[in-house]
């Protein structure tokens, strides 16, 4: 268990310290961080996370968790079994709320020879299904859940943190990437059955190394299309898309619509729509070469 | 613990000698006392910013960022608000955080939970009947505590606009009704000041207190409030105000300010700000004269030195890391005083146990809705 000091790790270009008592939690974070760097007390931490039971009656009957962040309680408590859930959900919001050295938008981002390939999609669309499948075959993943545009260089930085897969994809992925380490399966949440899988080591790995944007995809899964269809969108439109995808384009002022604008100008950028995970990798591929020139 | 955040603003030129384990301490404990933003700000103006290591920069850049944006947001709604009530030729007075953002003093680095506007009570009804009409909707309240803000406050209870979750205080008075200070509120709008400066070509310029007023009116925001989680910060807002009316462009003689705190009946407060500006944070305004009380010397009052206890430990970060038994004492009778200053022990007494029945009540049928 990660009582006492806690554990203190580095998630891409931040470092974390997590304090918790409920056993599930430790676990899953020691499988699923266990190729993350480990930090000493002498490090400095940028978010300092815990979950804690709240101490009521209520632990005996329906118990619950929170999530402190420092010592604010950001969000209301959970159902203790979605403690797994609640801790990423928490980072997700403390690195949204507390970098504003970058642009954030929310999407899932791979990267091959250095170029990134950036998917928003809203909840639903299939980007973390394609993000999982994507990231173990032949492309290195940057985010499941958030890219990180630096403000001063344009370069996006990985985070390398678990993939969040959501209900039927959870057997789809299992089946599409066999080597794929799964953590503990939540049950139940406000967005139904989830699981997280590990990141690649190889995303570990490469942590520090940055990659410039050079594909937008905006991908949408749909049952009912026989062949995959691919549309080019203009660089207008895809950035009037892209803004509503991001986390903090209005608190960054200006200095946030010059990176959203240099990012859009310097990638290609489209519309996916897809139903076999083959032909989406294929294809993507394809855009990836098309955009080398 | 000590705090090292407090250290850091009595002398900034320690930033140099911080370790990154301080650092990062400096971090949770502003955070928590709501002044990394202004700490990035008065780091830069102690010229010693660039002692700050680059990870914990980033963070106070993002908290100087979200206060940027943030005094976007609220100029807008000064502007709703301006336009709103002009309707009926109501001139709102802006108090408080806001001011300052209009006004372009004190204002850096900092966020505001809320709205503060003053508008004279006579057109209370107007104002309210305007701002309702305009999206602004009041809180669902207990009948106990509507009624309590009617009869004994000097505001509205809260409102908050529907679609931007703004949230409103209309004041009719800087005091409640009941306070023990007697502040002629006429005198302070009289001298009410229009800001054009970022409004020009605009037919509407919202309007604040004058600084001096508006320093005043901080002071004793401070010293009658129970509670002091952003003390820190707003000790640190009063400061800048002081430097101000006393920098190079000194529109003001220490002894105008004092004439000014009289006549408010604010002198008091102000005794009490600049006795803790004096102790806590680093200031270049001529202090000397104010905390000492001199020019009240006969009514020097006897609980000085608990009030100084109660204040010395209170002006902290509200981090875990800062608090000891001395603050949770100091904290309890700081809220005790604030009550009593407030309105009469004949009112506060069934206040509280009204208040307090209604804490058990709300107890006990939260629990069994759960």
């Amino acid at each position: 268990m990660i009582k006492g000091p806690g554990i203190r790790f580095e998630i891409g270009p931040f470092n974390v310290e997590l304090k918790t008592k409920i056993p599930a939690l430790a676990n899953n974070v020691y499988q699923l961080y266990s190729h993350s760097k480990l930090l000493g007390n002498n490090d400095f931490v940028d978010f300092h996370i815990s979950l804690t039971q709240p101490n009521s009656i209520r632990r005996f009957v329906r118990p619950q968790v929170d999530f402190l962040f420092d010592q604010t309680r950001p969000f209301k408590p959970l159902a203790l079994d979605q403690a797994c859930a609640f801790f990423e959900w928490g980072l997700n919001w403390a690195i949204a709320q507390h970098a504003m050295q970058f642009l954030i938008i929310h999407c899932a981002v791979v990267e091959k020879e250095g170029r990134a390939v950036i998917l928003p999609g809203m909840p639903g669309a299939g980007k973390s299904t394609l993000c999982a499948a994507l990231s173990h075959h032949g492309w290195r993943l940057l985010s499941d859940e958030q890219a990180l545009i630096s403000l001063e260089t344009g370069l996006i930085s990985p985070l390398a943190r678990p993939i969040c897969l959501k209900n039927e994809s959870i057997d789809i992925i299992r089946g599409f990437c066999p080597d794929a380490e799964y953590g503990a399966i939540v049950r139940g949440t406000t967005k139904g059955d989830l699981a997280h899988i590990k990141a690649p080591t190889s995303a570990i790995s490469a942590i520090k190394q940055v990659a410039a944007p050079s594909l937008i995809i905006f991908p949408q899964f749909d049952n009912y299309v026989d062949n995959i269809q691919v549309d080019a969108m203009t660089r207008g439109i895809a950035l009037i898309e892209l803004i509503g995808h991001c986390f903090n384009y209005i608190t960054l002022g200006d200095s946030g619509f010059a990176t959203l604008s240099d990012t859009v100008a310097q990638s290609n950028c489209y519309q996916l729509r897809y139903r076999d995970l083959n032909q989406a990798l294929a294809t993507i591929e394809a855009l990836h070469q098309e955009a080398r020139v | 613990m000590k705090s090292v955040l407090n250290q850091l603003l009595k002398n900034p030129q320690t930033a140099q000698f911080l370790t990154i384990a301080q650092w990062e301490l400096v971090l949770r404990q502003s955070a928590a006392s709501k002044t990394t933003g202004r700490l990035y700000y008065l780091l830069t103006q102690a010229e010693v910013i660039e002692h700050v290591p680059p990870r914990v920069l980033v963070h106070m850049k993002t908290a100087q960022i979200k206060a940027d944006c943030q005094q976007r947001e609220i100029l807008n709604e000064v502007n709703e608000i301006t336009r709103c009530l002009a309707v009926s030729n109501i001139t709102p007075i802006f108090l408080k955080g806001v001011a300052y953002v209009i006004a372009g003093i004190a204002h850096q680095g900092r966020t505001c939970n809320d709205v503060d506007i003053l508008v004279p009570r006579e057109q209370l009804d107007t104002a309210e009947r305007l701002l309702s009409k305009n999206g602004w909707v009041q809180e669902n309240l207990s009948h106990y505590d509507a009624q309590y803000y009617r009869q004994w406050m000097h505001e509205l209870p809260p409102m908050v606009h529907l679609e931007r979750k703004t949230v409103l205080d209309v004041h009719h008075h800087l005091l409640p009704l009941t306070s023990q200070v007697n502040f002629d509120i006429s005198r302070a709008t009289k001298l009410a000041k229009q800001h054009n400066k970022m409004w020009q070509g605009q037919p509407l310029c919202p309007q604040t207190l004058a600084l001096t007023d508006m320093l005043l009116h901080s002071a004793c925001h401070l010293f009658c409030e129970g509670e002091l989680n952003k003390g820190l910060r707003d000790l640190t807002d009063i400061n800048i105000m002081l430097e101000q009316l006393f920098g190079p462009t000194q529109s003001i003689t220490p002894h105008q300010l004092i004439e000014r705190a009289e006549i408010l009946d604010l002198d008091y407060p102000l005794m009490l700000a600049t006795r803790y500006i004096n102790q806590i944070l680093a200031s270049t305004a001529p202090l000397d004269l104010f905390c000492c009380y001199k020019w009240r010397q006969q009514t020097m009052p006897r609980h000085l030195g608990l009030l100084d206890w109660c204040y010395i430990n209170l002006l902290i970060p509200h981090h875990n890391s800062c608090i000891t038994t001395k603050v949770h004492i100091s904290a309890l009778l700081i809220f005790i005083r604030s009550h009593y200053l407030r309105m009469p022990l004949r009112l506060l007494i069934p206040h509280l146990t009204i208040k307090w029945w209604h804490g058990i009540k709300t107890t006990f049928s939260g629990a069994s809705s759960q």
